[in-house]
């Protein structure tokens, strides 16, 4: 385990980044939109994370041409893709609830501030 | 053709196809959406409990969805446990929807209506989804499913704060969902598979079990599971989220969401990692044996020093949860089935309980226990039902929770873990202090006030609690049915 090992998998360093920035504005905020935000950057560096290790050098699309020559190395990985489109819709559906929770939280509090919230409560 | 392993995925279909038809019945005629809510929810027990014949005198079903053979193709199956946790779902559903007909009148308008009973089933549908799952990215998008409905049922109550509530408990789940999702991903790239029995026959064969990564995905799932199944540390969300929801939301969060959870998680440390990473490399076991230990205890003194009574329960649930981890901590075949009973005992006790205390909300409007003055004389059957779970939950015989803590005490014993006997009884004893108080207070202690229009809630409320409070009495001496197919799931479990 030498320096350039880490170097080169410098796509996990930015997904582990993202992950913390994503965790740091889901603590450290106190708007809730702002919030919701930091779960989503959380959300995208995870699907940055199954991305990228899906991907190879130099591959293309898994899009079949000729059935009888297959090289496996020639195509990027399908599964985590698909994976992750199945989770976008996921964590689509997730931020579509929690905006429509702070909608209803602006409507009944007057406002986004999670310590005013907390006093008001 | 249409065999019996068909039937499995109709479990999954009829709930979460007819959730998407209840919003439209809403504008039609709301008086329509619970029908078909009950209706619904009825086949998928008729099937449910056909399927537990089935697998109880043939053995597992599987189903493929696309024709290949697993693990290229996405796989669904149910074992006994398995059957049990669906029959578990979709009774506790169909009873809450029934409780509900009386109990959200006035509470939602009319076109509202439609879209509650369409989240409960969708929370029944992705319940379902998330506990017959094969595959570990099924199980998470089930878990997503059934969590998004929660959400909203949590916030979905009129009250002011509930939507503070349900925001908080959004924000907990979310992450716990964010690292379950990471914890696959580890998994995924270390193996590339994704199928439960797949995965565990590539760590074996890649010799993965001392790999970082491998660990990490442990640690990742194990939190992110933990927050959905409110397990000690991470249980903040829950009392929140009760003390503010409708009471029906709360039986069902309480009594089979966070047990689907702490189900999966089972599941998964024990088919995925196997007992050689949960036992000797990461020593996971043990450190759930404590967990369980503190949260026993401290769930009952954190319940006992509630004034209100919803969140006097959810603590209680903290504490119920505890005993459920102690079966995995013990980590024998005696331990973990114990555990498994407790599981399905809790969820008839816990749901029995919010729904007799929801039968007083609805005639009196109160959650604060000294307001519970006298109530038994006015609705005895409803306190009866209460006192019947109450002391089921206790641990006195006949009931099914004292089935379930003595085999507990018996399988720690019987480990050489004494010590957890005693916190059992122990905590048998703090029990006995918070739910005698409420018995007390409300049967023996009432002159103060004489109102005379309190009187029984209507039947749909009264009839689904008291079924729960005879299946407390019913499985405290039929215990061997529910036992021996739990014991037949975990003899392939353990290996």
């Amino acid at each position: 385990m030498n320096l350039s090992f880490y170097l080169q998998h410098y796509n996990y360093w930015i997904c582990v980044s993202l992950f913390m920035i994503g965790i740091y504005t889901m603590i450290a905020k106190k708007n809730i939109i702002k919030k919701f935000m930091g779960l989503n950057i959380v959300d995208t560096s995870i699907f940055l994370f199954f991305i990228s290790m899906g991907d190879k050098r130099n591959a293309a699309a898994p899009i079949l041409h000729a059935e009888n020559e297959i090289i496996v190395n020639n195509y990027v990985n399908p599964l985590p893709s698909v994976i992750i489109l199945t989770a976008i819709v996921v964590a689509l559906g997730l931020t579509a609830t929690a905006l429509s929770f702070a909608v209803k939280i602006y409507e009944e509090y007057g406002t986004l501030n999670s310590e005013k919230i907390e006093r008001l409560w | 053709m249409f065999g019996s392993s068909d039937l499995l995925i109709l479990v999954v279909l009829v709930p979460l196809i007819t959730a998407y038809f209840l919003p439209l019945c809403g504008y039609i005629r709301s008086s329509l959406c619970n029908l078909v809510s009950v209706f619904s929810l009825s086949i998928s027990l008729i099937i449910s409990l056909y399927l537990a014949k089935i697998v109880v005198l043939e053995g597992t079903i599987q189903y493929f969805t696309t024709g290949f053979q697993p693990p290229f193709a996405i796989e669904i199956r149910a074992d006994q446990l398995t059957v049990l946790m669906v029959l578990a779902t979709i009774l506790l559903s169909l009873l809450t929807v029934i409780y509900s007909r009386y109990f959200i009148r006035g509470r939602f308008t009319e076109e509202r209506k439609g879209l509650y009973y369409a989240l409960i089933l969708l929370l029944a549908g992705g319940l379902n989804w998330f506990i017959i799952a094969a595959d570990i990215f099924n199980m998470f998008v089930g878990l997503e499913i059934l969590s998004i409905s929660s959400y909203t049922l949590i916030g979905i109550s009129q009250k002011r704060k509930a939507i503070i509530s349900g925001f908080k408990y959004l924000l907990m789940g979310a992450i716990g969902s964010s690292f379950t999702l990471l914890g696959i991903g580890y998994l995924y790239i270390m193996t590339g598979t994704l199928n439960f029995n797949d995965l565990a026959l590539r760590i074996i064969e890649l010799n993965l079990m001392h790999s970082e990564a491998i660990l990490a995905s442990l640690a990742f799932i194990v939190t992110g599971l933990s927050i959905k199944s409110a397990i000690f540390p991470l249980h903040v969300w829950m009392p929140d989220a009760y003390s503010e929801a409708l009471v029906p939301i709360c039986a069902l969060s309480s009594g089979i969401i966070v047990e689907a959870a702490v189900y999966m998680l089972i599941r998964i440390i024990y088919t995925v990692y196997g007992t050689k990473i949960i036992m000797e490399i990461v020593p996971i076991t043990t450190i759930f044996l404590y967990i369980s230990g503190i949260a026993i205890i401290l769930g009952s003194f954190f319940a006992i020093s509630q004034t209100n009574i919803k969140r006097m329960l959810a603590y209680s649930s903290v504490s119920q949860m505890g005993y459920i981890i102690l079966g995995v901590g013990i980590s024998t075949k005696l331990g973990l089935s114990a555990g498994f009973l407790h599981l399905f005992n809790h969820t008839i006790m816990k749901a029995c309980l919010f729904f007799a205390v929801g039968g007083v909300v609805y005639r009196k409007g109160i959650t604060e226990i000294y307001e519970f003055r006298g109530i038994g004389k006015k609705m005895p059957w409803t306190m009866t039902f209460f006192s019947i779970a109450a002391l089921s939950i206790i641990g006195v015989p006949p009931t099914n929770g004292f089935v379930s803590k003595f085999l507990l005490a018996y399988a720690s014993l019987d480990a050489e873990k004494w010590f957890f006997a005693i916190i059992i009884l122990i905590s048998s004893l703090l029990n006995a202090v918070y739910f005698f108080k409420i018995i007390n207070i409300s049967f023996f202690s009432g002159k103060k006030e004489e109102e005379k229009d309190i009187k029984e809630p209507p039947k749909t409320i009264l009839i689904p609690t008291g079924i729960l409070a005879i299946l407390c009495i019913i499985i405290g001496f039929a215990f061997p049915i529910p036992l021996s197919m739990i014991e037949t799931a975990i003899k392939s479990l353990i290996t």
